[in-house]
């Protein structure tokens, strides 16, 4: 399996940049969050990286190859969304022999379990089925493909909650089986916080974060207190947000914090988890009372 | 063949032939309608005449499925096509061979067309033609082709501005391009140039049809190299 | 097997953690096979690169050692090398601070004992 390089992607519709530049790289056997607004271009960025939309400018790399028209290196991915790609009268089942006939090798014994699980026939019509049956059943090709880097765009929409827990299991499951890289973007991001290895977050057509969840989170800090102290305490920090309530202050940093820095008794400092890391990084500012 | 555009051919003779069914079972419908409508009003029938007329109506229906198939296919081709990674380059080449096999069958329903016609002004007559035929089939379903391609890279907006403006465009241009080439050649340069044209008109036509086929299919595959997923 | 996870330290601090506890409390025996990666893995949904993370940090603290081709398994000695830890915790976290505020109040050290006596005999009754 090679790396995929993305580079230098920039994408525009109209006057309006929805990628700016955007370069990362996914290594194989690794689970990805991308995690980005509504709008962010994350799925423009999952179809130009699987070659159904064209980029501006810049190229997608499998290893030395370029991306573009290579059925060598399309062969290898995999992109689920919730674009309607099919006809009217597709039934699960086409989607599986679809997909063997491309990717061959397809896991059907996994993909008919899967199927049992969600409660769904492989002979049922996909047009006919509710959100998120459609998406179970979606999700049941993309987890049985034969490719080494799968691509799930918004894969929880309409799933209950059970059926959240059900593809959780299922991804842990055929990741253990068979380590492929999986991209997951969603907006559900503590669900999958434990899920991920890696996390890469789009913001304003601009990669904001692209490392390892453990790393991003050993430096995210929620750090509240008497406003003077919390001041002291977090003077030379970039502050992403701030809120005011009675005479505390809480603000929120994504950096290193100094050792050396004392920590007043007043002041209390916690970790975030990914959600509010998240927001604290992409919410562009915001001043709250 | 490349064994990598199988899934691709599987999806479109799939559909091909159901189509095709659909437009036999309604045909078919309609025939035995008339049957029996015929035979309630004891009307005079003839084994042969039913058949003939029932291989005509086949054949007119045949050509509207070879009209709707090609000019429809591109974009559903193309969708269902990137949705397991192929390559643009795989996906035209399925829908070049589906091209090949949609032309054989269109002609070979005319063949049969023919044979059933001709039945009753004698055989060796229904062979008139045949090659002309497969020209005109293979032109058409290039055209349609084309036509349809070039619209897969379009939105909707844009598709009723071409759809509608284009042959209006198109059919000013060649009266205009028509009237100045009256105006700015004189009648008997005009003459002598029909003349020399008409000395070999056979070359001229064949020369304007292998160039408009092979236009046709250069704009298939750059219509499908620049395909992509609209958003509308 | 059931595990709480919040967010009051990094997850892979978490999964150590109550890995260390099972082996303290001896779910885990000394000298017995912990589960694989892969197995916590399916079974907390947690990604595989997390829990390897939190049982290299106690294979660190030699709690547990890896045997090539066979898994993790729990050291000899582990247990007591816990019961050291809790305890050298439970003197930072409670003693030492208890200390201190005894000593704000003037209260000894033999006034203190004998409070301390009291409360195990109430804890007995």
């Amino acid at each position: 399996m090679e790396k995929l390089k993305v580079q230098t992607i920039t994408k525009r519709y109209g006057r309006k940049v929805i990628l700016d530049a955007v370069s990362f790289e996914l290594q194989p056997a690794k689970i990805y969050g991308l995690l980005g607004r509504n709008g962010a271009g994350k799925s423009t960025l999952l179809n130009i990286i699987t070659n159904r939309i064209f980029a501006n400018q810049g190229a997608v790399m499998l290893g030395e190859q370029n991306v573009n028209n290579n059925q060598a290196s399309l062969g290898q991915f995999y992109l689920m969304s919730e674009a309607e790609l099919n006809l009217k009268h597709t039934k699960i089942k086409d989607l599986f022999s679809g997909a063997e006939l491309a990717y061959g090798n397809f896991d059907f014994e996994n993909a008919r379990r899967m199927l049992t699980a969600f409660k769904i026939s492989e002979d049922q019509t996909l047009a006919k089925l509710s959100t998120g049956l459609k998406t179970a059943a979606k999700l049941t090709v993309a987890l049985n493909v034969n490719a080494d880097y799968i691509f799930l765009d918004e894969p929880t929409l309409g799933l209950d909650a059970n059926h959240r827990e059900l593809f959780y299991h299922e991804l842990m499951r055929t990741y253990g089986e068979r380590p492929r890289t999986f991209v997951i973007s969603t907006h559900l991001i503590n669900e999958v916080q434990q899920l991920l290895e890696n996390v890469i977050i789009l913001d304003r057509g601009k990669i904001i974060v692209d490392e390892p969840v453990i790393d991003l989170l050993a430096k995210a800090y929620e750090i509240s207190g008497p406003s003077n102290l919390v001041d002291q305490y977090t003077h030379g920090l970039k502050i992403l947000t701030s809120h005011n309530f009675s005479r505390i202050k809480t603000v929120t940093v994504v950096e290193k914090l100094a050792e050396q820095r004392t920590l007043p008794d007043q002041v209390k400092v916690d970790h975030l988890d990914l959600q509010k890391t998240f927001t604290a990084l992409t919410d562009g500012g915001n001043e709250g009372e | 063949m490349n064994k990598r555009i199988s899934g691709l051919m599987n999806w479109i003779m799939r559909l091909s032939v159901w189509s095709l069914l659909i437009v036999f079972g309604v045909n078919l419908v309609f025939w035995a309608l008339r049957i029996i409508l015929k035979l309630l009003t004891r009307s005079h029938m003839s084994l042969t005449g039913e058949l003939t007329n029932f291989v005509v109506n086949f054949g007119i229906s045949i050509e509207i499925w070879g009209v709707i198939l090609p000019l429809f296919i591109a974009y559903p081709l193309f969708k269902w096509g990137i949705q397991y990674g192929y390559s643009r380059w795989n996906i035209w080449l399925a829908n070049t061979a589906s091209l090949v096999i949609w032309i054989v069958v269109i002609w070979l329903a005319h063949l049969l067309k023919n044979v059933v016609d001709y039945q009753q002004m004698g055989l060796h007559h229904a062979t008139d033609g045949l090659g002309w035929d497969l020209v005109a089939v293979i032109e058409g379903v290039l055209t349609l082709a084309a036509i349809g391609a070039g619209f897969a890279l379009l939105n909707r907006r844009w598709k009723w501005i071409i759809g509608i403006g284009g042959p209006v465009l198109a059919f000013f241009i060649l009266g205009s391009l028509i009237r100045l080439i009256f105006v700015t050649f004189d009648s008997q340069s005009l003459a002598n140039f029909f003349a020399v044209l008409s000395f070999n008109w056979m070359g001229v036509l064949y020369g304007f049809l292998f160039i408009w086929a092979c236009l046709m299919f250069g704009l298939i595959y750059l219509f499908f190299m620049r395909m992509q997923l609209r958003r509308d | 097997m059931h595990f709480e996870f919040d967010q009051s330290a990094p997850l892979y601090q978490q999964l150590a953690d109550q890995l260390a506890e099972m082996i303290f409390t001896g779910i885990f025996k000394e000298g017995e096979q912990v589960p694989s990666t892969t197995q916590l893995s399916q079974e907390l949904n947690m990604n595989p690169a997390t829990i390897l993370k939190g049982m290299n940090q106690l294979v660190d603290q030699h709690l547990l050692e890896k045997r090539r081709g066979r898994g993790m398994f729990v050291l000899p000695g582990a247990q007591k090398q816990l019961a050291h830890q809790h305890r050298e915790a439970f003197y930072q976290d409670y003693v030492a601070s208890l200390v201190t505020e005894a000593q704000r109040l003037g209260i000894d050290e033999e006034q203190l004992l004998a409070l301390i006596k009291r409360g195990y005999q109430n804890g007995k009754a």
